[in-house]
């Protein structure tokens, strides 16, 4: 396994603590690189940016209280201050209202696959994550065993408590930028959003966690069930837009394809218009998923997909830019296939297209936490 | 089985004093529910809201006088005040206070090309807070000249969702969005008008004539294998048209979204983003059915689905927030053949039984 496994339990605080002991050297990188981005692209020294990490702490203390803690022991696990870790969970949002802002330059591919548009009946969801090359040694594997709360694996930047990934009460979540910013509030950052998500026992609570948060960026979510459900949620800090699979397959990129949102009308432009075909690109090969009728020949397919280099070097696997200024060069960094029917989780760290996907060897459905009494009645 | 309340007369007061009289005990269970409920989410008490509710009475008047008869006839004969039959017929209106507290009900229509013998369906779950389920009754009204009406209500309302002998089903949803002006025409009176109608265009003409306060989704399905949901609004109305012979529906905006709330709009219903796909999913089966027996199992299967537990389609009360909801009935007509078909509670539990009334003899 080439990208650094991360594997936590316990009460918050403690399991914030592990966290940052065994990703030191990915939380270092990851500060390090930051703070050289935001003095390059915003004027914004690392000690502006630490200061003003605080603001965010009444919102999460108020929407998802646990966060807080295990920021606090990441901290205290990484050597690394509190307001440091608060900033690398508030990346995305700290660059509000400069040019780095754009944070349609996480221009990322998310699918979805219902059981019946899969040969082999299984349900899956994945997405390339394509952002900073830099950032390629910061990413790490983590899971989560919380108490009370299903167990949790994803990719993420090390120090940040939320990402991309799966549960053990078969929540898959995959995530694009949207680029769009309107509003001025200080908003929710994304991790908590989709961290609170992944804390979901049923569908229910991981929508309530979408349309009870004040975010201050727009972002698709791709939420999927194990039981042949997904849901894509084009989420503002006003109104969402959302979409269900057309024929069992739901692909996503980073342009609004359900709405646009009413603050943007008028002027409404693709900030990455390579999204465009990237969606397209995606479609055409998963349109083929009937066809194939085995897990491997379905994770080749996903693969091949998930490869296709139309329109290269900004193609769905996504190669590094030469023309682009240093602090805004992007490749893919990982590529994910989760099968959510058996727990498989298998990752490529780095492109697809010369990276296998490695499975973890961690399954979703291995937790010792077991769902509250009203979820456990369903069953 | 709910209690079973049949009224016959031509005269609307009469009629009232019928109903009033054979649902008194039910009427009494409602009245205390809400005295408690409106008091809660509205912060008005009793003696207020009977003190208010007669300034429905000039806003009813023109829009449906033989309904607020009747009214007056329940009241006369189940021994509660005018007003107090008048504020059980505002309740959506009189706890508007939270916005994310509206009926949530999944509602569905099924053409004779999808439904697999050839029949047109449509009938709802009706999720509503737990201590109301002891206060619904069947009621069924024979209205003459008037179609015959078959519909469950909360004891006391005039009006709810059900069918007619015109082969006209009537389901409803709240939608929670508020906006407009401040006193309108209640629900109840609108779904009444509906299902007193003759044709499909009469009842249509209900929904584009009346001010109402609150928005609601109404699903009108015709037995001769046409469907249309309208979201209404105080202001404009939304269409959807069915898809693929189905249409399905509950309480978020589907068919558009106003825009006086277009910039900020977010279901507080979100459980309902699930529940429409979840009931097509098993409602897409229903085309395979080889009889009416399986078509009404898939029904059956659509409207017990438990995806997302306790906030499912069949919804149960949540212990982990203290919500108090619950599946308190649901609902389906045979438009074709005239049967109504009730399951008195979650359909998980109870299945679903035959009225020992048809629609059309």
């Amino acid at each position: 396994m080439r990208m650094p496994l991360v594997e936590i339990a316990g009460a918050p605080r403690e399991r914030g603590r592990q966290y940052g002991e065994q990703a030191r050297a990915q939380i270092e990188r990851s500060v390090a690189w930051y703070s050289e981005q935001f003095t390059a692209t915003a004027s914004l020294s690392w000690d502006v940016v630490c200061t003003n990490a605080r603001r965010w702490e009444p919102f999460v203390e108020a929407y998802l209280p646990d966060a807080v803690e295990e920021m606090q022991g990441i901290a205290e696990g990484s050597g690394f201050s509190y307001e440091e870790i608060l900033a690398l969970n508030g990346r995305g949002e700290l660059s509000s209202g400069n040019p780095f802002a754009d944070d349609a330059n996480e221009e990322c591919s998310s699918y979805s696959i219902l059981p019946e548009a899969a040969g082999d009946g299984h349900a899956y969801c994945g997405q390339n994550w394509d952002w900073r090359s830099a950032i390629l040694d910061t990413v790490v594997m983590l899971r989560i065993e919380q108490p009370g709360l299903p167990t949790i694996v994803m990719q993420v930047e090390a120090g940040q408590v939320g990402r991309q990934g799966a549960n053990s009460a078969g929540i898959g979540l995959n995530a694009n930028g949207l680029g769009a910013r309107f509003g001025s509030a200080l908003g929710m950052p994304q991790p908590y959003i989709r961290r609170r998500i992944l804390n979901s026992w049923d569908m229910n609570e991981a929508l309530e966690a979408v349309f009870r948060s004040q975010q201050a960026l727009c972002t698709n979510l791709l939420l999927s069930h194990r039981d042949g459900f997904a849901i894509d949620l084009e989420t503002t800090p006003g109104r969402h837009g959302w979409g269900y699979p057309a024929n069992g397959v739901l692909v996503h990129t980073n342009h609004f394809r359900y709405f646009v949102p009413k603050q943007i009308e008028a002027t409404y432009r693709y900030v990455s218009p390579d999204s465009i075909y990237r969606a397209e690109r995606i479609e055409r090969v998963l349109s083929h998923t009937r066809e194939a009728e085995t897990g491997e020949a379905m994770r080749a397919l996903i693969r091949e997909a998930m490869s296709d280099h139309f329109g290269f070097p900004s193609a769905v696997c996504n190669h590094a830019d030469p023309d682009d200024p240093w602090y805004d060069r992007n490749e893919t960094v990982a590529s994910s296939i989760v099968d959510l029917t058996t727990g498989e989780y298998r990752i490529a760290h780095g492109n697809p297209c010369t990276n296998d996907y490695e499975l973890l060897p961690w399954n979703l459905y291995d937790s010792a936490t077991q769902p509250q009494p009203a979820a456990a009645a369903a069953a | 089985m709910f209690p079973l309340v049949e009224v016959d007369a031509a005269d609307p007061l009469e009629r009232g004093r019928q109903y009033g009289e054979q649902a008194r005990e039910q009427i009494a269970v409602s009245i205390d529910f809400y005295r408690g409920e409106f008091e809660l989410k509205s912060g008005l008490a009793w003696d207020e809201v009977r003190r208010r509710a007669p300034q429905w009475v000039p806003v009813i008047e023109p829009f449906h006088p033989d309904a607020l008869e009747e009214v007056r006839g329940v009241a006369d004969s189940s021994g509660f005040e005018f007003e107090e039959i008048l504020a059980l017929n505002g309740r959506g209106e009189l706890r508007s206070g939270n916005p994310f507290d509206t009926d949530g009900c999944t509602s569905f229509a099924l053409m004779p090309e999808a439904s697999g013998d050839g029949h047109v369906y449509c009938g709802q779950t009706w999720d509503w807070r737990v201590g109301t389920k002891e206060s619904v009754v069947m009621l069924c009204i024979k209205q003459d000249p008037k179609p015959k009406i078959v519909m469950q209500v909360e004891a006391g309302q005039i009006g709810r969702h059900g069918a007619n002998s015109a082969g006209i089903g009537l389901n409803a949803n709240g939608l929670e969005a508020k906006f407009g002006f401040g006193l309108g025409v209640p629900a109840p009176y609108i779904r009444r008008r509906i299902l007193d109608s003759d044709t499909l265009n009469g009842a249509l003409h209900s929904v584009m004539e009346a001010k109402q306060a609150l928005c609601s989704n109404l699903l009108f399905t015709h037995r001769d294998g046409y469907c249309v949901d309208l979201e209404t609004t105080p202001e404009r109305h939304g269409v959807m048209e069915a898809t693929d012979g189905m249409l399905v529906h509950a309480n978020a905006f589907l068919a558009y979204i106003p825009p006086q709330i277009a910039d900020s709009y977010r279901p507080g219903s979100f459980d309902s983003l699930f529940r429409v796909p979840r009931v097509e999913g098993h409602l897409r089966r229903a085309r395979d059915a080889g009889s009416t027996n399986e078509t009404r199992e898939v029904i059956s299967d659509a409207l017990s689905d438990h995806f997302a537990y306790p906030n499912s389609v069949c919804t149960h009360p949540d212990p982990r927030d203290g919500r108090r909801w619950e599946t308190v009935a649901a609902a389906y007509a045979d438009l074709t053949s005239g049967e109504y078909l009730v399951s008195p509670g979650n359909p998980c539990e109870h299945g679903f039984e035959p009225l020992p009334w048809n629609l059309y003899s």
